[in-house]
């Protein structure tokens, strides 16, 4: 185990996964719109749920409001890291 | 005198065999925490290693990298394991991308408690107490194990022989037939023998290319 704990559940894989929810979405469909092998959608979206950036709803799954300002605050984040 | 002989060579522990589910569990990868589950709908090649920053791990991990697109055309994922940390995993990763200009596209699980290597068997104790052996674990798209193979430490796999193995089982499940020794994709299979003599004399009228009623082979 690392000497801190990591908090960044949004590389790059996340939010790829992320920006397929905005709409509900199953598994199947976000594999085939992020051309990721399913395990990894599985995988992804498992710790999106767990840090509550998205929902589920039967087999579909969407982006939470917290998930929503996540992405904002990263897009912000990436702009500015552009303009340095 | 049971109880003592138990006790001598510790508590049993079922290993996974052919034909089981394959025990599921959650580890820590180079993907993040990843599930046995996850792999459901596909074929996967679980597979352990000994060490990062090795030399034998270090052409294996190569050599499955050169054979992940071809993997992933016949539906099938691959997912290494090691007691190294995850650190040590995204530097070895990293290093063989640099160094051979292959792009690792799969997890590697740091199991540093040996939780998975345990369940599954991966370690030889007459070999090495603390490192896993070049184990395989061919798993099928509903969690069933369908093969294991085993390999020292000193002798690195041949990818072209997992390559055959997972082929021969896919062929199997798609048309209910056997595969001879050294089959490749192409070859004749081998049909099941018939288990009442009524229908082995009719195997013999079936068209197939028979060298007696109990061995006869057909075209895929």
């Amino acid at each position: 185990m690392a000497c801190l704990p990591s908090d960044d559940i949004l590389g790059s894989t996340g939010v790829s996964v992320l920006l397929t929810l905005t709409t509900p979405t199953t598994l199947e469909d976000v594999a085939q719109q992020t051309r990721l092998p399913l395990f990894r959608v599985r995988g992804t979206v498992r710790r999106l749920l767990e840090a509550g950036l998205t929902h589920q709803v039967g087999q579909m799954f969407e982006i939470t409001p917290a998930g929503i300002e996540t992405l904002e605050k990263k897009g912000r984040e990436d702009k500015q890291q552009l303009q340095l | 005198m049971e109880a003592k002989a138990k006790q001598e060579v510790g508590e049993a522990h079922h290993l996974p065999r052919i034909g089981e589910p394959a025990p599921d569990f959650e580890a820590e990868s180079t993907f993040g925490n990843i599930r046995l589950e996850d792999f459901r709908g596909s074929w996967l090649i679980f597979f352990s290693h000994p060490a990062d920053f090795t030399p034998v791990c270090t052409t294996e991990f190569a050599a499955f990298a050169e054979i992940q697109d071809e993997l992933k055309q016949i539906n099938v994922n691959l997912m290494g394991l090691s007691v190294d940390s995850v650190m040590a995993h995204i530097a070895w990763v990293r290093n063989i991308e640099e160094k051979f200009g292959l792009e690792i596209q799969f997890p590697v699980i740091a199991d540093s408690d040996r939780k998975v290597a345990n369940l599954y068997g991966m370690i030889m104790p007459g070999e090495s107490k603390t490192e896993t052996a070049r184990c395989v674990f061919v798993i099928d798209p509903d969690g069933i194990l369908r093969a294991l193979i085993y390999y020292p430490m000193t002798t690195g796999r041949n990818m072209q022989e997992l390559l055959r193995l997972v082929r021969a089982l896919q062929t199997t499940d798609e048309h209910t037939v056997s595969t001879p020794a050294n089959w490749q994709p192409g070859d004749a299979v081998i049909v099941p023998p018939p288990r009442t003599q009524e229908l082995a004399e009719e195997r013999l009228r079936e068209g197939y290319d028979c060298k007696d009623w109990y061995f006869c082979q057909k075209a895929v």
